[in-house]
């Protein structure tokens, strides 16, 4: 048996992982290289052998893979659109149309290329009441934390490079504002 | 069997979820023991159940593989549901009243 399968559990948990440090903010260091990271790790589960991999890890492999090809254009679509969409009386009504033009296409290939009606509805709802089952237990811990007395020890000031970095985005969202 | 499987399996990607979240996110003044306790410990009945559920010859790991790819399989059939819903959201932000 190939060690294969490594790669794609592996590709997993960067992209997790990534998402976890680009989402981060204030660690200045690990956020610049979260999103980079993210997209490694989903490049290495979308050019996964299937050698080595179990029957069911096939299945995810490829639902991943079909997943893909409608959610990348989905995600620039939603974005695109958001950009275009009226916020305080400003339109960019030719925006708005090319990010609902990537957004239909999504969905055509959703439609025409992918199942989506085609799962286990009973595995998926389990799936969601276990995630939620987490959820809660992670949210007791957190308040277990949040009653434990408070460390007294002194918090470092912010190091040179922090400042500049606070500095720079104070000033960008002011020059932004004066504008 | 299959239910008692993607059930060990949602309990194990969350509390994996969880840990990696916690490892990639940590800064000094962050208190992670109770966080990690928890996962591991929902991590351990996770993969006791996954056991359980599995058939007999499979060994921890491969039962831990079998039941968390089957999650992560039903969280990806999830995903045109939520497609849809933040579609709605796009048409209502589009389409608001000034």
């Amino acid at each position: 048996m190939t060690e294969w399968w490594l790669q794609w559990w592996i590709g997993l948990f960067l992209m997790v992982s990534g998402f976890s440090m680009g989402r981060m903010g204030p660690a200045f260091n690990r956020a610049k290289i979260g999103y980079p990271l993210a997209l490694f790790g989903l490049g290495l589960v979308f050019f996964s052998s299937d050698e080595g991999l179990i029957q069911n890890e096939q299945i995810a492999s490829e639902t991943m893979r079909q997943t893909l090809y409608w959610a990348v254009p989905g995600l620039i679509g939603c974005f695109i659109v958001a950009r275009g969409s009226p916020i305080y009386n400003v339109t960019r009504p030719s925006t708005l149309a090319i990010g609902w033009a990537v957004l239909l296409l999504s969905w055509y290939i959703l439609l025409t290329h992918y199942d989506p009606f085609g799962h286990d509805l009973i595995s998926s709802i389990i799936t969601i009441a276990g995630l939620i089952i987490v959820f809660i237990v992670h949210m007791f811990a957190i308040r277990l934390v949040e009653t434990l007395p408070r460390s007294d020890e002194t918090i470092p000031p912010l190091s040179e490079t922090e400042k500049t970095y606070v500095a720079s985005v104070l000033n960008r969202h002011l020059e932004n504002k004066g504008d | 069997m299959e239910f008692l499987l993607t059930l060990s399996g949602s309990l194990m990607l969350g509390s994996l979820l969880v840990l990696i979240n916690i490892k990639a996110a940590y800064h000094p003044y962050h208190k992670t023991t109770p966080l990690v306790a928890s996962s591991l410990l929902i991590l351990g009945f996770g993969l006791y159940l996954s056991m359980i559920a599995s058939s007999e010859s499979d060994t921890a790991l491969t039962a831990m593989r079998q039941a968390t790819s089957l999650a992560v399989n039903a969280l990806l059939a999830t995903l045109p549901a939520f497609f849809a819903l933040v579609t709605l959201m796009m048409l209502r932000i589009s389409f608001r009243p000034q």
